[in-house]
């Protein structure tokens, strides 16, 4: 019986990574303009690092393996009047690129409605074979 | 009592094991270095009635050309496998309950 049900945990194990780069795409977006954050400096980009999770050898799920910052530098932008400028008169903002979280959020979502229609085939099947039963 | 309902269960057995693959498949479509996985439908079907083997041969069959993570799975291809999965699987259930049908007919003796 724990084999039975194990594609649905692999599906979820996807609903569920792709929610959290759902998340992470969420507040990059939001704070596509924090000069200021607790850690000091501007908000950085964040990006979700998916890991294989083996359940056994043909059911394979994902897992996210960590959260990891961009490591690209701030845009800076010329802006004297600024309260967070530096010296020169330039702001740092965050490296965020709104075409590319759009993108990212795009194909995030893509892949939550794979897995959820992966469930529901899946779903469809097993009632078939119940539905022998029937007969 | 004919080789059919066999055949159909062998089939069954296939597409339930295909569509776990795809389920990782698809699961792992943004896992760094994930290769996409198969079977050769056709081939295992044949062993399996040919030779009564329950165990299937798992192969890489890339749907793309890997990204820039070396991940080989394309949504779209996996999906149709789904689909085609899951159309072949709802046939074999039909086609089964017919069989099953007609030999509960038959005992009956049409009454």
């Amino acid at each position: 019986m724990k084999d039975l049900f194990l594609p649905l945990k692999v599906s979820a194990t996807g609903l569920e990574a792709q929610k959290i780069r759902l998340n992470v795409i969420a507040s990059n977006l939001a704070n596509i303009n924090s000069t200021r954050t607790p850690e000091g400096g501007p908000y950085r980009r964040k990006d979700v690092l998916f890991i294989t999770y083996m359940y056994d050898q043909i059911s394979q799920g994902v897992d996210v393996y960590k959260i990891v910052e961009d490591p690209r530098p701030p845009r800076l932008v010329y802006e004297p009047s600024h309260p967070d400028a530096d010296k020169d008169g330039y702001v740092r903002y965050p490296n965020v690129n709104p075409m590319e979280e759009m993108i990212n959020l795009i194909s995030a979502s893509r892949a939550y409605e794979a897995n959820l229609t992966m469930i529901n085939s899946y779903k469809d099947m097993f009632m078939r074979t119940v539905d022998i039963l029937k007969v | 009592m004919d080789n059919s309902i066999k055949i159909l269960e062998k089939i069954m057995d296939l597409c339930t094991y295909r569509q776990k693959i795809l389920a990782s498949n698809i699961a792992n479509a943004d896992t760094p270095g994930y290769k996409a996985k198969d079977i050769n439908f056709k081939e295992e079907l044949k062993k399996a009635v040919e030779d009564g083997t329950s165990s299937f041969e798992i192969i890489e069959s890339p749907t793309t050309m890997p990204n820039r993570d070396g991940n080989t799975v394309n949504i779209e291809v996996e999906m149709t496998k789904v689909a085609e999965t899951m159309l072949m699987y709802n046939t074999a259930t039909q086609l089964l309950s017919t069989r099953i049908r007609m030999l509960k007919d038959a005992i009956k003796g049409g009454r």
